[in-house]
């Protein structure tokens, strides 16, 4: 639920590589955006996030593999906690961040 | 794209398609989200149909930008018509009551007049005003 500030259009081929090139770069740097907006509020509240999945079944669906091989359709069912905790270390000259995630099946 | 009032869809996205489509591929399930030890929220999957709980609404706070209700709410207008091209709904609820209702399943009466789509379902005003209070940052 973070701004989404990227940009969601594409281009019918007609741009130029130079465009192609500056929208990347805008869209890296939203991205980086978000996720510093991200690190912040997890580092500013001291903030754990725990997911717990209770039996959500995924359906792959059935795909080409190499040489135009059909690869069989699966069906996951995913069960566990992943749990994510992030805390700032403060060092002599800059401020670093880290991120840990732990997970319970 | 921030154009024209408020952020479009491009109709050839693949990015939103994506989204319609790996939202369909969750057939069913949930995934409880908690935040320092508390219910944040829920996501509840089934069969196409999918619900965000807002548990604990305060915890997704959003900065303001320069788009208002209306234009978010033409952004979610596109945003749902792509999920019911993938014949997925997407609903929203406040503390188990439901908010507003996206895509497929979505049977909208008044607030068509607002957002002119027949993919968006404003299921509560109250609850709707209630959640853009809460998102508000502070």
């Amino acid at each position: 639920m973070y701004p989404m500030k990227y940009a969601m259009t594409q281009d019918s081929g007609g741009t130029t590589t130079s465009s192609n090139q500056q929208n990347m770069q805008q869209m890296s740097a939203q991205w980086a955006e978000i996720i510093g907006q991200l690190f912040d509020r997890l580092t500013g509240k001291g903030a754990s996030v725990t997911y717990t999945f209770d039996n959500l079944v995924v359906d792959i669906p059935r795909a080409a593999g190499p040489n135009g091989r059909e690869l069989g359709s699966a069906q996951w069912t995913i069960n566990g906690k992943v749990v994510i905790t992030a805390e700032a270390h403060k060092t002599e000259e800059t401020m670093q961040g880290t991120a840990s995630v732990s997970t319970a099946a | 794209m921030l154009g024209n009032k408020h952020l479009h869809i491009d109709p050839a996205d693949q990015l939103s398609d994506w989204l319609g489509k790996a939202m369909r591929s969750a057939s069913r399930g949930t995934i409880a989200i908690d935040f320092e030890g508390k219910p944040a929220a829920r996501i509840t999957a089934d069969n196409g149909s999918i619900a965000v709980n807002l548990l604990e609404p305060a915890a997704f706070k959003i900065s303001e930008d320069e788009t208002g209700l209306f234009d978010k709410l033409k952004t979610a207008s596109e945003l749902a018509s792509r999920l019911s091209d993938n014949s997925v709904t997407l609903s929203f609820l406040r503390k188990d009551k439901e908010v507003v209702r996206l895509g497929k399943g979505a049977h909208p009466t008044l607030s068509k007049l607002v957002t002119r789509s027949d993919d968006v379902q404003m299921s509560s005003v109250r609850e709707f005003r209630k959640l853009k209070k809460d998102l508000k940052a502070g």
